[in-house]
């Protein structure tokens, strides 16, 4: 007879769709126990998944120190006549709106 | 945090972040602007409904993100992304992984050629990183890349993105794995570090 948690142990090995999935939803939030668990059986085998795991937060690292940057320092620039127009419309707007 | 809307500073304090945002996500300089006028005024419509529990930057880039995403979505008849996704599981998926039931889900290593540099982080030039991915960034599917930039650009929560594109969180984990998956294809092509 067939062990169904050998089963479930042969499956987790084999599926890499799920683990790079779970390699994923592991970097943005907390696993599962049972999830956890695939993952690490997985992950001590596969020695791609191991290597997507890392592709995958190098390009979650990359993405945020981006951001970062465009906060501190935007990259596009409106020159000032463009903001004192924008400006304007904005508060003559405002002005339409609470008459 | 403060509640009140400095609307009077609006363009000083926030202008040419959103511009930036706006510009990244459309690509063309006039049609990121009237964008921004447009969520300028739509914030000033919903500014009663501000309540200070995000920045009131967050709060615009969130109207910006909204308008975009209406802008693409009036330009092409959509179909429900869970749809979408179920329909294009198995092309999407057949280079990658094995489709056959005994290996299901197995990676096909041909399909996960090695990315050189990516073994030590001190050998990877940032700046040349970050124009590689976002070139190939560009190059996703729309679909794909609004999940994937209100995530990485926007920062916003899974369950939030969830809830605006209205699909399940099995959904989105799918999303963001194709995104990474043609990421990666596309990296190791065009990236040499």
């Amino acid at each position: 007879m067939k062990n169904p948690l050998l089963t479930k142990f042969r499956r987790a090995q084999y599926n890499c769709t799920e683990a790079q999935r779970l390699s994923i939803k592991r970097q943005e939030t907390k696993l599962p126990p049972a999830e956890y668990v695939r993952f690490k059986v997985h992950m001590a085998g596969c020695s791609i998944c191991r290597e997507f795991d890392k592709f995958s937060a190098l390009v979650n690292k990359t993405m945020h120190a981006t951001s970062l940057e465009t906060e501190k320092h935007p990259p596009h620039i409106l020159n000032d006549q463009e903001k004192r127009s924008l400006q304007q419309k904005i508060d003559e707007f405002r002005k339409s709106i609470d008459n | 945090m403060k509640t009140e809307l400095d609307i009077g500073k609006w363009v000083l304090l926030h202008g040419d972040y959103l511009f930036s945002l706006a510009k990244y996500k459309l690509n063309d300089d006039d049609l990121a602007k009237d964008m921004l006028q447009e969520t300028f005024f739509a914030a000033i419509k919903a500014k009663d409904g501000f309540r200070g529990d995000s920045s009131e930057r967050t709060w615009l880039a969130r109207i910006l993100n909204n308008k975009i995403i209406d802008y693409y979505r009036s330009r092409k008849k959509e179909i429900p992304m869970s749809e979408y996704l179920s329909a294009t599981n198995r092309a999407f998926n057949e280079p990658y992984f094995d489709t056959n039931p005994a290996e299901f889900g197995h990676a096909k290593p041909a399909a996960f050629p090695q990315i050189a540099g990516m073994g030590s982080d001190d050998n990877i030039n940032q700046a040349e990183l970050k124009k590689a991915l976002y070139d190939c960034i560009e190059k996703l599917p729309t679909t794909l890349s609004h999940v994937f930039l209100m995530k990485h650009v926007f920062e916003e929560k899974p369950d939030i993105i969830c809830k605006h594109f209205n699909i399940t969180s099995s959904n989105y984990w799918v999303i963001m794995h194709r995104a990474k998956l043609l990421l990666r294809t596309c990296l190791s092509k065009n990236w040499v570090p």
